[in-house]
Formats: structure tokens, sequence, C-alpha cells
């Protein structure tokens, strides 16, 4: 059952935003607004998912993935990154990084949700795309 | 201390300061002015009454003394030396007829009768101003007094001298007090003036130090403010206007620069980070050739994509204005040919088809570099969106003095309501379906430089006609 997710992302209204979404869908919500912060975060709670914006201050959201990758109990943790560029690819090159998805900036909430179907099919009641189509 | 020497530097220099001295300046020459002619007027009025009194008493003299020398009236002739003693008996006995002190004395300068009160040092006139009626003013006794001596003539010469005299301190002290009563009168006017003059001055100037004192807190994360601009229709308020015109431009120019760091930052951040993080993966240990070969060819492909990136936004931000291209007659027709020949390859992979249907030669006036990027962006969104097996479809008419040129793609239908956003400068792709496939800044780059041509370029989307991008331009005719 998906229940605990981390979400690392610097800006602090995009973060207060999600935390209530995620919150308001019964989801134990952990926040970070940096690199370092998140690592701890997500080594210490082992969340069952990590949503990450991919520029992050200090350490970049890739760098975060690789430190995950490296060590056997956060490997497994599926990764969303999100990111504002429409860089072509950008999904394909980023799996080498132990990544399972991304999502391009500005997106909106049923996208996200989607998204995370599509990593956890078992889990499409837990997440529910209730049609919210505030933008993220 | 120096802040202190710097505002009366300042205060002295400033407009307010200049504009109350000048005024005062004037004021203080055109009262100095008044009052010198009426000080001058009353002084010459003074003087010619009190000259009146001495002609009119010594007329009384003179009267006198030709009564004697004449032997008229009854009396008997008398000669010159005689005289003195009947006028000072007629002195006596007239008691004192006379306002102002008398003296007869001969030609000779002899004194034949003399008032007790006259001035006894006065030496007697001789020579030549003894033949005409002379008034002079003369010290005596630390005292000015005006003198008036006339001649009596008999057969021709000058047989005795009238003279009178009569102090000039009375008049004098009337003079000295208007002299005080101006001068003061002079200094209030000034002072009021001066006062008045300052408030007029700073209230005249009150919107310019409000400009002022605005200005100097417009920073460049405040440049959305203006100063004030009170509606009077005079020099401040199109000094106020202009400012604001100033702080517009400056805005829309801070702005424009702002975008383009924060666009710039947007799109080449994460290529660079996913570059990097390729390159610290494929360093980590030992590999095949191949795989640095692959590695490598990605990582050339981001490049071209970031340079690419980096020309479109340095053209953006460069100037809207039409100033920035190098005018010249082009061969639109021939540039799309070119371009779609580029683009063939890339089309092939993707088995798309692009046919061109009607095809008119058309010429327009502009930059090839720019019509060539247009129309490769256009193309190259098409490709993008057309999926694989699909279709894009061109055509060029030239009717009504423009060209049209239409890119027709088979890609996801665009909402109505995302039109505009696709256009925007620094739009990026939302990932939403239909608007996936839009590179970077392409369109916005597209839009500035049909409208920079004098064109326009508008995208429809539905489901029969699909997704088309019309670039309209002016055409070159022979006549223009």
């Amino acid at each position: 059952m998906l229940k605990k997710i981390l979400i690392i992302e610097d800006e602090a209204t995009q973060l207060l935003l999600l935390q209530t979404r995620f919150a308001g869908r019964g989801f134990t919500v952990f926040t970070a607004s940096n690199g370092e912060d998140g690592f701890r975060k997500a080594v210490a709670e082992k969340p069952d998912l990590i949503l990450m914006d991919m520029l992050l201050p200090g350490m970049t959201g890739l760098e975060v993935c690789q430190r995950l990758q490296e060590l056997p109990e956060t490997r497994p943790i599926p990764v969303l990154l999100v990111t504002a560029s429409g860089m072509r690819d950008l999904e394909d090159r980023c799996k080498q990084f132990g990544i399972a998805g991304c999502l391009m900036k500005p997106y909106q909430l049923s996208e996200l949700f989607q998204k995370i179907e599509t990593i956890f099919p078992s889990q499409q009641n837990s997440v529910g795309t209730d049609g919210a189509r505030s933008k993220a | 201390m120096q802040s202190l020497i710097h505002s009366i530097r300042f205060g002295l220099r400033s407009i307010r300061f200049r504009l109350t001295l000048w005024y005062v300046s004037i004021f203080a020459a055109v009262l100095c002015t008044m009052g010198w002619v009426l000080y001058g007027h009353v002084q010459e009025s003074m003087s010619r009454e009190t000259d009146q009194l001495l002609i009119l008493e010594t007329d009384k003299a003179m009267d006198r003394v030709g009564d004697l020398l004449s032997g008229e009236k009854g009396k008997r002739k008398s000669t010159v030396p005689d005289i003195g003693e009947k006028l000072s008996g007629w002195l006596e006995k007239e008691g004192l007829p006379f306002i102002v002190p008398l003296r007869v004395q001969d030609a000779d300068g002899r004194v034949l009768t003399s008032s007790a009160e006259f001035p006894k040092l006065l030496k007697p006139l001789g020579g030549t101003w003894q033949r005409r009626t002379i008034f002079r003013v003369q010290e005596y006794g630390g005292k000015r007094i005006r003198l008036i001596s006339r001649p009596y003539f008999q057969n021709g010469d000058v047989a005795a001298l009238i003279q009178a005299a009569t102090p000039l301190a009375e008049s004098d002290k009337a003079l000295q007090k208007l002299r005080l009563w101006l001068l003061w009168l002079i200094m209030a006017t000034l002072a009021t003036t001066s006062a008045v003059g300052w408030i007029l001055a700073s209230l005249a100037l009150r919107p310019i130090e409000q400009i002022t004192t605005r200005t100097q807190q417009i920073g460049a994360q405040s440049l959305d403010q203006r100063v004030p601009v009170a509606k009077t229709g005079d020099e401040l308020e199109r000094l106020g206007n202009t400012v604001n015109e100033m702080l517009a431009r400056l805005e829309g120019a801070f702005n424009g620069l702002r975008q383009f760091s924060s666009a710039a930052s947007h799109e080449l951040r994460t290529p660079l980070t996913v570059m990097r993080g390729e390159l610290e993966l494929a360093l980590r240990r030992p590999r095949q050739n191949d795989e640095y070969q692959r590695v490598l060819r990605t990582h050339l492909e981001t490049v071209s994509d970031m340079t690419r990136i980096v020309e479109e936004l340095l053209l953006l931000a460069h100037t809207k204005s039409d100033e920035a291209i190098e005018w010249g007659l082009q061969d639109f027709s021939r540039i799309a040919d070119d371009v779609i020949a580029k683009w063939q390859p890339q089309a092939a992979t993707k088995k798309i088809t692009c046919a061109r249907h009607p095809w008119e030669s058309a010429q327009v006036h502009g930059e090839e570099r720019l019509l060539n990027r247009i129309v490769a962006n256009l193309l190259e969104n098409a490709i993008r969106r057309s999926p694989e097996g699909g279709r894009v479809q061109m055509s060029l008419a030239h009717k009504g003095g423009k060209i049209s040129f239409l890119v027709q793609d088979s890609g996801e239908i665009i909402p109505p309501e995302a039109y505009q956003g696709i256009f925007d400068r620094y739009f990026r792709s939302a990932n939403a379906g239909a608007l996936d496939g839009f590179s970077g800044m392409g369109l916005g780059v597209c839009r500035w430089i049909a409208e920079a041509h004098h064109g326009s370029l508008d995208v429809s989307s539905s489901e029969t006609e699909g997704t088309v991008f019309s670039l309209c331009l002016p055409a070159h005719t022979s006549r223009s």
C-alpha cells in the first residue's frame, strides 16, 4: 500500500501545494527543500515514493538519485523527477539514474496522479484521479 | 558638518533659490528706481517752494529799493549810500514783515542794511555774479542754508544786491525722514516678497521635488512604480509623463533581461545537469569505446540543442523593432524549398510525408537568415508533432499583395485556449499531450520574425483541418 511520500522541492509554494494535496489523500508526507536534506530524509524514512525537482540548490536531483542508488535500502524507492525543461529524450536518459518517470512543468495534478498510477498500477485506488485540474 | 556645507551649497545652487533671487533682485531694482524718482520729485518740489519763498520776500525789498532810488510814491530820491539807513528804518518800522533774513549791499560789496538774523559770515558776492540772480546752498554754523542774491539795476549797472537766506534744516529733516521711510518700505517689501517668492517657488517646484524623491526610491526591483503627475497641462506634467515613459521603457527592457535570464536558466540548466550526471556516470568505471561514443553522440545532440536555444534567446532578447533586420529582396519559395530539402531526412526517419501544394513563386523583402529560421522552425515543429507515418502539408500562395505560407500537421489538436501560450516568447513545452513537441522558444521567435517583417503568424487547430500555422508576409511586387 502506497502510504509514505517524500517531496523534495525548493519552491515553498509548490511544496505546500503538493504537501496539502497528498496529505488530503491520506498520504504521510515528508518534505525537504534541498537535495542534502531530501537524501537524509529518504534514508531515514524510506518512503514509498519520492517526488523531486530536478534543479535543487546544492545537490541536484540527479545527484540525489545517484546517491539513493548507491544504498541498497533506498535503491528500490521509485523517484518521479520534475523539470521545467522541454529537453528531448529526457525521460529515457534519466532512467540510467534510477528514475521511474519525468514530469514537465507546468503540469496538472491529474497528470501527476496518472504518472504515479503508471508506476504503481496496483495502487490505483490509493492515489485516485478525482479530476483535480488545478495547476500544480 | 560636511553634509551641512553640502546642503548650503546645494541650497545656493537650487532653482528655488535662484528663482527667488532673480525675483527679489528685479523687484528691488524696480522699488529703488521708484523710490529714487519719488525722492527726487519731493526734493525738487521742496527746493522750488523754498526758492519761490525767497523770490517773493526779496521782491518786497527790491520794490523798496526801487522806490528809494527812483523817488517814487512821494519819496525823495535817494542815492545808493543813503538808502542803507532808510532801509534799516523800514525794516524796523515794518517790524518783521520778512519771513527770511535780508541783507542789502552795494555793488562794491558794502552792506547797506542787514537783518540781525542774516548770517554775517557770508561773504558778499562780487564780480560777474552780481549781474545775475543766483541761488546757492551754503554751510553756515554746521547747517545748510539756501541763499538768493538779486541785482537791482540802475542805468544798466548794478546799483544794489538784495540777498535773502533761509535755513534748509526743516526741508532737510523732511527729506531725511522720507529717505528713511523709503528705505524701510523697500526693505520690508523686499523681505515680504522674498518670503512670498520662496513659498511660491517652493509650491511651483514641489512636483519636481516629488518626482526626485520618488525617482530616488525606484530601483531595479521597483521599476513598476511611477512618479506622481498632476494633470495641470504644464511643463511639469510633461516632465512627469516623460519620466514615466522612460521608466516604462526601462521596465520593459529590464523585464526582457530578467525573462531572458530566467529562460536561459530554465532551458539550459536541465540539459547541463543531465550531461554532467551522464558524464559522471560514464567515468565511474572503465567502459568500452562504443559506450563512450554513445555518450559523446548524445551529448553532441544536446550541445546542438543548447546552441540553438542560446541563439534563439539572443535573437529574442535582441530587439522587437525591425531595425535589427538587414533588408533585402528574397525569393521566399526558394528559401522554403531549401529548408524542406534539409529537413526531408528527419521526416523520412518518422516516415512522414512532406507535401507542397499549391506552391507558387513568391518574393518578399526581408532577411534571408530570419526567413530561413521561421520556415525551419515551423517545419521542425510540424515533423515533431506529427505521429509516425503522418503527413505535413505545406502551401505557398501569392494573393492580394501578400504571401501566405501554411504548414499543416497531423499532430494532436491544440485547444484554442492554448493558442496564445504557444507564441509566448519563452514558452516551454508543457508535455500535456497536444502541446508536446514545441521546442523551447521556437514559435516565439517565429512570431517575432513575422511581425518584424510587417507580417503575422497565427495558428488554428481542429479535428477536420488538423493544426495549421499560417504565416502571412507582404509580397514584393514590381511596384514595391
